[in-house]
């Protein structure tokens, strides 16, 4: 029998709930575990944490035992073009202000795919610009300065 | 129950609260025609708006885009084969054959009509048993909470799509993640790293749109999946008796099936739309028929969903249960304006409850009437690329987060659980489960707490009362159900279909 590679889902999915639960024990060591009768804030987590890293190796072990497949992500660039708009709105709004946050923002996400003309990437963000500043500030009166430097 | 109801219609017809449940049928049939974004996403995404709302105007601008969705997402799974919805998933096979044989507008009325009968008798349902089960839960006390949770969070994996024990995996990541932040018995702070940004916990709205909204959008935009078909002609638009005739039974059988099936937790709109087409399939006198464009075969399915979005309100409104994503959704809207959801709610806000249950009537009234003659203007709506649509999604989200405490480290946040929820997904871990965990976290740790403290840590007492040791030996048949090796076979096969 062969054993299937790290990269099965069921393994990899595995290895992180086991390593999550392992994580989990460890920090909550340091909390009060109490007693049954009272528990204690490290009572909950630490009996969670025992309960999801034993998940975690038997759905492991069950990868190993027979593949499922291997983790396949066909393209790594709308994971990091997405993930990089929130941040770099959250980055951007403090320090500038509500419109270049959201441009930049509106730019990154449609970067994550090249398929948008150059007409679009300058209409899209003007328009949600628009659009947003009339909804959430004026409209709904969230208290973020436009712009600012 | 009729005074009740009469309560509740007069809430539910004030021009403000109208104007609430009309938006949110709007937006809910906007969505549901738009694939690649969710109720559940939409409904996240609005929550912050809902802050500023009473709360009955929020509830019912929510549970309005809920089940304008399920219509929504029939009509695009109609003309053009492509399901708005997971729960319009079956509709398209027979929908969308009717359609290429030039009686689209017909399946289009169907499902129009079997959504509208099944969702008052849905909303019957709720106003009758909901008071039933109410008074049932008010006698409830830890032990019984603890036990209908747990009872709660098993079905809810069991009876969803995918891996058992990946599921469950996720539900216990969720009540783990639920539990971050201060601990309200000894004020310690757990899982916060140090930082002051946790010590609250996480934002319900964070992981609901972290995992439904952007994981979403990653995943579409890696696969690629953003299909166009070819839209059908709408055609003739009233059934004539004979296909009336046809339906009729179905539309019955689905509603009763669906009203049933929304009761069980993890239960609601798909899992009641795929029974209510295998048991037509089943039935029928020639199941071959199905598809190639039996009306049944819209009928039954679309009438199921309808009942079951409308009864899996129950378990929320009366026991404080949600019973699959949406409904924690609706939890987290109801915790928001200061409700705790559960048997209480109909004694201390009668006219909360009441008028939720009459606004849903209203609500697909309007859906009816707002559906079948703009039908032209939803299909429209479909060309609009998605590669225009998704940036504002993502837009939406940030400043969604951004909104609810002012703060970066959300927005931060956001993004890496996002990306975790779609690598997650690509592992076979759904999101729902985590999302009911992360719901139920903290009621259950405080039930646990307070029948050990009652029970001076003796833990029979969840076998010793009868209410709980119902609960807890119906996971055990649900268990010894769902993972014998012959049911199992079963449930794989049916999922597959």
């Amino acid at each position: 029998m062969r054993l299937s590679p790290i990269n099965d889902v069921d393994v990899l999915s595995g290895l992180i709930f086991a390593g999550l639960g392992a994580g989990v024990v460890y920090v909550s060591a340091s909390y009060d575990f109490g007693s049954i009768a009272r528990m204690g804030p490290g009572f909950f987590p630490r009996v969670l944490g025992v309960l999801l890293t034993g998940l975690g190796i038997v759905i492991a072990a069950r990868g190993f035992m027979t593949p499922r497949g291997k983790l396949t992500i066909e393209r790594l660039r709308p994971i990091f073009a997405i993930g990089g708009s929130l941040v770099a709105f959250g980055w951007i709004l403090p320090r500038f202000g509500f419109v270049p946050a959201l441009i930049a923002s509106c730019l990154l996400a449609m970067a994550a795919i090249q398929r948008s003309s150059l007409k679009e990437m300058v209409l899209l963000p003007l328009l949600l610009c628009g659009f947003c500043s009339i909804v959430f500030i004026y409209g709904l009166g969230l208290a973020i300065p436009l712009a600012k430097w | 129950m009729l005074d009740n109801l009469a309560l509740g219609f007069s809430v539910a017809t004030t021009p403000a609260n109208l104007a609430f449940a009309f938006l949110g049928c709007l937006l809910g049939t906007l969505i549901g025609v738009l694939p690649g974004i969710g109720p559940v996403a939409t409904m996240a995404m609005l929550l912050p708006i809902t802050y500023s709302l009473s709360p009955i105007a929020a509830l019912i601008m929510l549970a309005g885009i809920y089940y304008g969705s399920q219509y929504g997402g029939s009509t695009t799974a109609i003309l053009l084969n492509l399901p708005g919805e997971s729960s319009s998933v079956v509709t398209a096979l027979d929908g969308h054959a009717m359609a290429r044989d030039g009686r689209g507008g017909i399946a289009l009325a169907i499902a129009a009509i079997g959504s509208f009968v099944a969702g008052s008798f849905g909303t019957l349902a709720l106003a009758a048993i909901g008071p039933m089960l109410a008074g049932v839960a008010q006698n409830f006390g830890a032990p019984e909470y603890f036990s209908l949770m747990l009872f709660g969070l098993v079905c809810a994996t069991l009876l969803a799509a995918g891996d058992f024990l990946k599921a469950i995996a996720m539900v216990v990541a969720g009540l783990l993640m639920g539990i971050v932040g201060t601990d309200v018995n000894s004020g310690a702070s757990r899982f916060t790293f140090g930082t002051v940004n946790l010590s609250e916990g996480i934002e319900f709205v964070i992981v609901a749109l972290a995992f439904f909204g952007l994981a979403e959008v990653i995943g579409n935009l890696v696969q690629q999946s953003h299909r166009h078909g070819t839209i059908s002609k709408v055609g003739r638009l009233m059934p004539n008796r004979t296909e009336l005739r046809e339906s009729a039974p179905a539309i019955a059988r689905g509603t009763i099936l669906g009203s049933i099936l929304g009761l069980l937790p993890g239960g609601g709109a798909v899992l009641s739309s795929f029974a209510s087409y295998m048991f037509e399939k089943r039935i029928s006198k020639n199941p071959e028929r199905f598809g190639r464009g039996a009306i049944e075969g819209v009928a039954g399915p679309e009438s199921a969903n309808n009942a079951g979005a409308q009864t899996s309100f129950i378990p929320l409104l009366t026991l404080g249960i949600p019973s699959n994503a949406v409904m924690a959704l609706m939890m987290g809207a109801m915790m928001i304006q200061g409700i705790a959801p559960g048997s209480a709610v109909m004694t201390t806000n009668s006219s909360l409850f009441w008028g939720m249950v009459a606004s849903m009537w209203v609500g697909n009234l309007m859906l009816l009437i707002i559906n079948l003659p703009l039908v032209g203007l939803w299909v429209k709506l479909l060309s609009v690329p998605y590669r225009v649509l998704y940036p504002c999604i993502v837009v939406f989200c940030c400043i969604g987060v951004y909104s609810l405490n002012s703060s970066s480290f959300d927005v931060y946040l956001a993004s890496a659980l996002s990306v975790c929820g779609y690598l997650l997904v690509r592992l076979g871990c759904e999101g729902a489960p985590l999302i009911l965990g992360f719901i139920l976290g903290p009621l259950l740790e405080e039930n646990l707490r307070r029948s050990l403290l009652l029970s001076q840590g003796n833990p029979s007492i969840f076998v010793e009362r009868p209410i709980s040791a119902t609960f807890l030996a119906l996971i055990l048949v649900m268990l010894a159900l769902f993972l014998l090796p012959s049911a199992r076979k079963q449930r794989e096969e049916a999922f597959q279909e």
